[in-house]
């Protein structure tokens, strides 16, 4: 008994003695406050990953569909900075768009920006009517050509932002209408790939 | 969206047919804050995937979550999934109703139950569960 009671008060003390850290999101999405976290130290604070919605940072409810996902890199006093590691579009978002006799076609592509960071995006084409295997091929093919040059000359911030919000999947609509007529493009989930995150310099 | 001195936390809601597990945590999932099952408040085994364990669970989880200063949580419903059902079983409604009875502020809610892309065979074999 006394013994349970000791531990249920250091318990108490263990959570007391942890300090909340404010996370802010990085500059291209205006240092916008995500959320905190807690944490007795402030090395644990690193590396952990904050999730959040599109439309909470930006304070724009259309876009509450879009999940973000950032990684803590830096810990400054009570403050953590984080940097953008995915974005992903919520199941029941996907769910809605999907439909019968139509074809969804998924293009997954290694990309590598201008200053040098790898994304893999995936891009969902969903077309009017059931597209041919060819059409498809065709498709993801001029997906996949227009990613990358749009990557190569794009540095990773502007790239992640113009993915995020929806201009890059505009551009490829236009891209593609012409092989197969398109009813939506969208990025549906991108991840950052672990391997670039020293940015290397920029030729 | 929150103000900044608000803090906020995720309730982890895992709702099988046979139990159901909360768990709440910080916005990062690292810090668990407070945590309860079936088996804590009922006494039988099978009624530990009841509405009523799950209400009772979460009533008690909102009141040690509120004692640690989290004033709102965003939910995520998860089922067991997988090769399993996909859709979360019966405490997972009374979980957040109860949760929100219990002043808990409720922001986003979401499923996410692993779905596989193809996965395995469902079990129950060719002819299917025989009783």
């Amino acid at each position: 008994m006394a013994v349970r009671r000791k531990q249920m008060k250091r318990r108490v003390e263990g959570w007391k003695a942890k300090s909340w850290y404010n996370v802010y999101a990085p500059d291209s999405f205006d240092r916008a406050y995500i959320g905190n976290t807690i944490s007795g130290d402030p090395e644990t604070v690193r590396g952990r990953v904050i999730q959040t919605t599109l439309g909470e940072i930006t304070n724009d409810y259309g876009k509450q569909h879009i999940k973000m996902r950032f990684k803590v890199q830096d810990v400054a006093g009570d403050a953590g900075y984080t940097e953008f590691v995915g974005h992903e579009i919520t199941k029941d978002y996907m769910r809605g768009l999907v439909k019968r006799r139509s074809s969804r076609i998924d293009t997954l592509i290694l990309l590598t920006t201008k200053d040098g960071r790898k994304v893999r995006p995936t891009v969902t084409t969903l077309t009017i009517n059931r597209a041919d295997v060819s059409q498809a091929h065709a498709i993801r093919a001029a997906i996949a050509e227009f990613m990358k040059k749009k990557a190569a000359e794009t540095e990773f911030e502007t790239f992640v932002k113009e993915m995020v919000i929806g201009d890059i999947a505009r551009d490829i609509f236009k891209e593609i209408k012409i092989i197969y007529p398109v009813r939506r493009v969208e990025i549906i989930k991108s991840k950052v790939e672990e391997g670039a995150r020293t940015p290397r310099v920029a030729a | 969206m929150a103000a900044e001195n608000e803090k906020w936390g995720i309730a982890h809601i895992f709702a099988s047919f046979n139990n159901t597990i909360i768990t709440v945590t910080d916005l990062s999932g690292a810090e668990t804050v407070t945590k309860s099952s079936g088996g804590m408040v009922v006494k039988q085994a099978r009624n530990e995937s009841s509405p009523y364990a799950a209400m009772q669970m979460a009533t008690n989880v909102a009141h040690n979550a509120r004692d640690k200063g989290i004033v709102g949580v965003h939910v995520k419903v998860r089922a067991p999934g997988r090769g399993k059902q996909r859709s979360p079983g019966p405490g997972a409604q009374a979980a957040i109703r109860a949760l929100a009875r219990a002043g808990m502020r409720i922001g986003r809610i979401e499923d996410v139950t692993p779905v596989p892309h193809d996965g395995i065979r469902t079990k129950g074999g060719k002819r299917g569960r025989r009783v």
